[in-house]
């Protein structure tokens, strides 16, 4: 068992466990001999018996009782089958050597397998059953088979959920420390709202009730982490939109963008939601421009794993050379179509239909390649402020625009402002006397639920306490402060977004002439303590962005940013190439500066078990690389950073002061980045 | 007079040990003694056991009440002997009033088993009932739960005691934060109790309370823990079990001590769950708390101790030269001789000694055909001091139990009500406080009294207090004024260790007999 | 274990002291007899698992550890007693006459709901003594009692011999069986405190 630490033996108990191991022996020996010839009598049985209630998890002997029982119900005589009395016997004998093994060892997965195996068999009874349950439960209320089990009678036996609800209520009475009795309570909740049972929906119906039936458990006991548990998923609940649903574009709707002239007129589209999806396809969503719907048109999620799904999908629009009418204004119309077949990953279809609009035109500028391409410094000196008359700026206002939110919405966004006001006026009391930190975290996410959900002009009204709250949090529970950082930084991001005003704070512009690389625009966020980057929906426009000298470990979220063509995440916490990742996705990428990170600093890259790696699902390993590598075993160590830059088109890159930026690695990075131009400061030639 | 009946004489006619009266105390002594290997004989003058412990009849009840409130004729067998002694019994109590207001009561006696020492009950951690599993005397009694507590007030209110986290959790009449104190308390004192406990000094010495704090009052101490006077009054009337106004100051008569009430609360806690069956932490003995002498007896009766019911002894023989005690003589005449003799406190020897300042218990027996609170058949009120009317000086406490315990007819219900007291006049109307606020008195009353139980019958009485002693016999404590055994029964233990200061009371040995243990048919017990 | 009904059978042995009760005990529990007379001590209760008809029961026969001696046995003795058994030494005439006594004590004590019809059982023990020459209550007296008491089931037995002892108690139990439980069922909740104690706190660890 866990956290328990071996005590040595003592002779006496080496020579009793000795035993043991010989009369087990013995048993398995005889029992195998028994399986193995197909021997099913009696006896045979009661030696199986024995052997399983000294060593219950030994599943063949629980397979061995399961060909019994079928090989003895077949060769029953006519009267024995007539008799059900006789086969209730031999269900009782399974069901009571099961209850041995149980006494041996109430964890044993193969007992309970067993014993789910005969019950489905039926002529058991329900109130048994029930009764050896409620002596689990007596025993050890967290006993999770107990609990997986009991789930299984209630769905075999029809128990209703109403019933196992108050089970699970008359558990948590006795003591609110039962976590197991907790979840329980939130799989029937969701069961009875997804029936629509009445007086379980639509879910405001029980939420105040379960709201304050959870508060006298915290409330009573902070440091009991059942009840805080709880009521996370009841937040959950109360916040959550029922259904996918698309929150901004790139391009915005009703704006205007102008593309500079190639061979090519190529464009992304990205579609961001308010949660990963899928089922974004052609067939799903209808591309028009002008009048023409576009056919073969792919969509692919902006996501680093392989499952088909992701909070942002891309395509790319090309408007043919012939096509091309400088004077004209096209028209492009996405809409979904069909939107049921867009759903979240738990199955919800995006009921309601989608669309928005945007004008595209071509600008007859040459575009300035061939000229020779000059180092793009992001400092400060490259800056000055912004002419908020720039069209970029216009661009900016739509996602900022209020959209019309149905009567729907805004009925059930009433009633949840209330409960989580109401709740909010609670947990601020409970500060006041118990100085708990998880409570402070509850506030901070009660305080962001209601900013999330107003509407109004102040939409970040509570940010200024859930910052200091998070800071708290911060010094009180040193070890999560990674995750405190991570929640500060989405809370100051969001705060950063939350405006038009706030936003273009942080928006400088290049002071020479604005290149295609560039833009016009640069998004300074730098030196603001980011652990991590969110509030990505307001930022799609981006295409300069700044994110040095900040703490990040993670740029997740950055795939989405199609339009990104300068990035600067020098002087972060970065330290492996698979936290690089998302670069993969942005295919704009010319500038990229990654210096002074902690790439390579372990020699053991943790990040390779929840993302990209030769041995993981996210990416396939692609067989260019053995002709790359040419032979070279060193360069293997270099396969993530070729997945990471090999698909990019840099330019510029800065890499160093990185522990894994040696000669070796850099004439790798020449090698592989045929358009390399300026690398760590250096003209390449 | 008991019946002198016609035995044959008692042989053998020496022993270790002779003990008078069959009480709990007694009851224990002989049964530990019969254990260590001495050889007892067990006297008691009554028909019954468990003497003033006892559970009796409705008739038997009122006759020992009676019967023992009388002050008996002086012994005129005063002989010259200086060998001599004539044994007295002085009365126990005093004041005996017995109201019935139902007649058809009496037919129904046989089917009472009325505590004379109530009301009692037993914690599940307590020490009696460790002591009935050391002695393995647990095989003989079976109990059954008191279901709920309720402290009362002076509207006639009842609401739960908070007396633990899942009562906290469900209670609803207190504020969160009252909730919160008093949780957080509770979880104070059990840190403290386990770290006092615990091996690993290092790491639990900050949840240990300071010495200071200990031996400062308990009052003061939930002040320091700024506790409001609410939870304040739960925690030392209701959980604690405090008899004494602990705000009084000066003039309280009993000041409870931290470390002492942290006990009480240790005991409390630890009486919750110990049994799989037993829902909060009080018990009550199935056929009443006369069960429990009977249990040590039978145990002191199966490790050899001679039993005698119905025999008096009048008087005691003291040897010739030293003076010092050698025997008894029974109602028989027959002689006896020992080398230590135990007597029960109502039994006295010396007609001089006239014990000063006796503390009194004024106790009250209550039948009613409804309980206190629907579907509730036994639990506990207390009323704080003052809480019923101003003067109340100290804790009023009230047992009620139900037919289900098999110590009435079906259909009623027991009280027992017991408060400490100066004297009978103050006891005396604090038990009426308690019968008016819980009970109407008369059939016709006006509809708000329609909830309260009938009361159909009661006895009133006044017992003294008197505390064991050592001396040229060995006498055994009265009943007391707590709710549970504790306070006797470590009495009783320094008395057996006076005794026989080389026997261990009780020693733990595997069990040799060949019985085995009860196994309750409706739940399977896992081994552990 | 489940799967098998339980039933606990109170037994209660009375008679004179003396005459065999003890011994009756141990020769049907523990199929052994001891000469020696100090019986009394040590015996408490002794159990014993019978299968009727299919159903299996526990025997739970109590001894009265000396008390009888001097007519002091506990009230809580005879409690919830399912059958009486009334043992007599047929050698010893006044513990024949004192069944009588016994019988009613018992009545008085137990209060059985349906007196009447209350099973007990006689046993006249000691019928080996001497080849059976000391004996002073003949068989056909002994049986004229038991009739007169509504056809009370009666037994010859020698503890010593083993002789109808099983019989006896075969004939015990299914007397103790055919009384129905009283209307007031006080044991399915009752708390044993010697059954398993501290509930084992929750190990956390979900594997």
């Amino acid at each position: 068992m866990h956290g328990r630490p071996r005590k040595s033996a003592t002779p006496v108990d080496e020579n009793a466990s000795a035993l043991k191991a010989a009369k087990i022996r013995s048993l398995q020996t005889q029992f195998l001999q028994n399986h193995h010839n197909n021997i099913y009598t009696k006896e045979a049985l009661e030696l199986n018996a024995k052997l399983l209630e000294t060593n219950p998890e030994y599943m063949t002997a629980w397979n061995y009782r399961k060909l019994a029982f079928e090989h003895n119900l077949i060769s029953q005589s006519d009267a024995e089958k007539a008799d059900s009395d006789h086969i209730k016997s031999i269900i009782d004998e399974e069901l009571r050597v099961v209850e041995n093994a149980l006494r041996t060892n109430f964890k044993s997965y193969g007992a309970w397998h067993h014993r789910k195996w005969v019950v489905s068999k039926g002529n058991s009874s329900t109130e048994r059953e029930l009764k050896l349950l409620n002596m689990f439960q007596k025993q050890d209320t967290r006993n999770f088979h107990a609990w997986n089990y009991r789930r299984f009678i209630a769905g075999l036996k029809n128990i209703s959920d109403e019933k196992e609800l108050q089970y699970t209520t008359d558990m948590i009475n006795d003591n609110f420390s039962n976590y197991s009795a907790w979840h329980n309570r939130s799989v029937l909740l969701s069961n009875l709202l997804e029936k629509k049972a009445e007086g379980y929906f639509p879910k405001e119906t029980f939420l105040t009730e379960e709201y304050e039936f959870v508060r006298n458990a915290v409330f009573t006991d902070p440091d009991d982490q059942s009840g805080w548990f709880y009521h996370l998923w009841l937040l959950d609940q109360t916040v959550k939109v029922d259904m996918p649903v698309m929150v901004s574009s790139w391009p915005p709707c009703d704006s205007d963008i102008n593309l500079p002239v190639a061979s090519e007129v190529k464009f992304p589209v990205v579609l961001y939601f308010n949660e990963p999806v899928e089922g974004i396809s052609s067939h799903t969503v209808i591309v028009q421009i002008e009048d023409d719907v576009f056919k073969d048109i792919t969509w692919s999620p902006l996501s680093t794993n392989k499952f088909g799904c992701g909070q942002a999908w891309v395509t790319h629009l090309s408007i043919p050379h012939e096509k091309f009418n400088f004077s004209k204004i096209y028209e492009v119309k996405i809409k979904s179509e069909d939107s049921r077949g867009i759903t979240s990953l738990s199955g919800v279809p995006c009921s309601r239909p989608w669309s928005f609009a945007f004008r595209v035109s071509v600008k007859d500028v040459q575009p300035d390649e061939g000229q020779s391409f000059g180092r793009i410094m992001l400092t400060d000196e490259s800056f000055c402020t912004i002419d908020t008359n720039l069209n970029k700026t216009n661009l900016l206002k739509s996602y900022f625009e209020l959209k019309t939110s149905d009567d729907d919405q805004i009925t059930s966004s009433k009633w949840k402002l209330e409960m989580i006001d109401n709740e909010i006026a609670h947990y601020r009391e409970l500060l006041t006397w118990a100085d708990c930190k998880i409570g402070k975290l509850t506030l901070a996410r009660l305080l962001m639920a209601y900013d999330s959900m107003t509407s109004s002009a102040t939409p970040i009204a509570h940010v200024e306490e859930v910052l200091q709250l998070y800071s708290e949090l911060m010094k009180l529970d040193t070890p999560h402060q990674q995750y405190y950082k991570d929640e500060y930084s989405l809370v100051l991001l969001k705060q950063v977004t939350s405006s038009m005003e706030s936003l273009l704070k942080h928006c400088w512009q290049y002071k020479s002439t604005p290149s295609s690389i560039t833009g016009s625009i640069c998004l300074r966020l730098n030196s603001l303590s980011l652990s991590r980057i969110g509030s990505i929906e307001r930022l799609l426009w981006v295409q300069s962005l700044d994110l040095s000298h900040n703490q990040l470990h993670s740029i997740e979220g950055l795939e989405a940013l199609q339009l990104l063509s300068c990035l600067n995440l020098s002087h972060n916490k970065l330290a492996s190439f698979t936290a690089l990742d998302p670069l993969r996705f942005l295919k704009s990428l010319k500038v990229l500066n990654v210096s002074h990170n902690e790439i390579g600093s372990h020699t053991i890259d943790t990040r390779r078990y929840q993302c990209s790696s030769p041995m993981s699902h996210t990416i396939d390993y692609d067989p260019k690389f053995e002709e790359f590598a040419n032979g070279d075993a060193k360069l293997v160590n270099f396969w993530e950073a070729y997945t990471v830059f090999g698909g990019l088109n840099l330019m510029q890159l800065d890499i160093v002061g990185n522990v894994a930026v040696d000669e070796r690695f850099v004439s790798f990075l020449v090698k592989l980045l045929h358009g390399l131009k300026w690398l760590d400061g250096e003209e390449l030639h | 007079m008991a019946e002198t009946e016609s035995y044959p004489p008692i042989d053998p006619t020496n022993f270790d040990l002779i003990v008078v009266g069959t009480g709990l105390p007694e009851s224990i002594i002989a049964a530990a003694a019969s254990t260590a290997g001495k050889t007892v004989l067990h006297l008691d003058p009554n028909p019954f056991y468990g003497s003033h412990y006892s559970s009796l009849t409705l008739q038997d009840l009122v006759s020992f009440l009676n019967s023992h409130s009388e002050i008996p004729k002086t012994n005129s067998l005063q002989s010259d002997d200086t060998t001599i002694v004539d044994v007295n019994t002085r009365p126990l109590y005093s004041d005996v009033e017995i109201s019935s207001y139902d007649d058809s009561l009496e037919e129904h006696s046989r089917k009472f088993n009325l505590d004379l020492c109530g009301p009692r009950v037993l914690f599940c951690a307590d020490l009696s009932v460790n002591l009935l599993l050391q002695s393995t005397a647990n095989q003989y009694v079976e109990f059954k739960n008191i279901d709920a507590s309720y402290v009362g007030d002076g509207n006639g209110n009842l609401m739960n005691v908070p007396d633990s986290k899942s009562a906290v959790f469900k209670d609803k009449t207190l504020e969160y934060s009252e909730k919160n104190q008093l949780n957080s308390f509770f979880k104070l004192v059990q840190g403290h109790l386990e770290a006092v406990k615990s091996v690993d000094v290092v790491i639990d010495a900050e949840k240990i309370i300071s010495d200071d704090d200990l031996e400062s009052p308990f009052v003061g101490f939930l002040d320091k823990m700024k506790l409001p006077p609410k939870i304040k009054s739960i925690i030392l009337y209701a959980i604690a079990m405090v008899d004494y106004d602990q705000d009084a100051g000066e003039s309280c008569k009993d000041i409870l001590k931290t470390r002492e009430g942290i006990d009480r609360l240790g005991l409390y806690h630890s009486s919750v769950g110990r049994f799989p069956n037993a829902l909060g932490s009080l018990i009550y003995p199935i056929y009443g708390q006369g069960e429990l002498p009977q249990a040590f007896c039978r145990r002191a009766a199966v490790k050899g101790c001679l039993y005698v019911l119905r025999m008096p002894v009048i008087s005691i023989l003291l040897n010739k030269d030293s003076g010092n005690y050698r025997g008894v003589k029974l109602v028989s005449g027959q002689e006896l001789s020992s080398d230590k003799l135990v007597m029960d406190p109502s039994f006295t020897i010396t007609s001089s000694k006239c014990l000063q300042n006796i503390s009194k218990l004024a106790r009250g027996i209550c039948i009613t055909k409804s309980s206190l609170k629907p579907d509730i058949s036994n639990c506990l009120v207390i009323y704080p001091p003052r809480s019923l009317y101003p003067d109340q000086a100290t804790s009023i406490r009230i047992l009620q139990l139900g037919s289900n315990l098999a110590v009435c007819p079906s259909g009623m219900f027991v009280f027992y009500i017991s408060v400490v007291c100066d004297d009978a006049l103050e006891g005396k109307k604090s038990l009426h406080a308690a019968i008016d606020g819980l009970f109407s008195v008369h059939t016709d009353q006006t509809d708000s009294n329609e909830l309260k139980p009938t009361l159909l019958w009661s006895a009133l009485y006044i017992q003294d207090l008197i505390e064991g002693s050592v001396g040229p016999v060995v006498t055994t404590p009265t009943p007391d004024g707590n709710l549970n055994y504790n306070n006797l029964l470590d009495a009783t233990s320094m008395l057996f260790k006076k005794l026989y200061p080389d026997d261990e009371f009780f020693p733990e040995t595997s069990n040799t007999d060949s019985s085995d243990k009860l196994e309750d048919d409706s739940e399977v017990v896992l081994d552990s | 274990m489940a799967s098998r009904r339980r039933m606990l059978l109170k037994v209660i042995i009375l008679g004179d002291s003396g005459v065999g009760k003890t011994s009756l005990m141990n020769q049907y529990v523990n199929r052994k007899f001891s000469n020696q007379y100090k019986a009394t001590i040590g015996a408490d209760f002794l159990t014993k698992e019978v299968q009727f008809e299919d159903r299996l029961f526990t025997l739970q026969i109590w001894d009265t550890a000396g008390q009888e001696r001097f007519q002091s046995l506990g009230v809580a003795f005879y409690r919830g007693a399912d059958c009486c058994v009334l043992v007599y030494d047929v050698n010893v005439k006044k513990s024949f006459d004192n069944l009588n006594n016994w019988r009613e004590e018992f009545l008085i004590q137990a209060s059985p709901s349906d007196p009447e019809n209350f099973p007990f059982v006689v046993l006249g023990n000691k019928v080996d003594v001497d080849g059976g020459n000391s004996r002073v209550v003949s068989e056909k007296k002994a049986r004229a009692w038991c009739a007169s008491k509504g056809n009370i089931p009666y037994f010859e037995t020698s503890a010593k011999e083993g002789f109808n002892v099983d019989a006896a108690f075969e004939c015990i139990a299914k007397n103790a069986l055919k009384n129905e439980p009283e209307e007031e069922v006080y044991l399915p909740d009752t708390i044993d405190v010697g059954s398993g104690q501290q509930q084992r706190s929750s190990s956390g660890c979900e594997c």
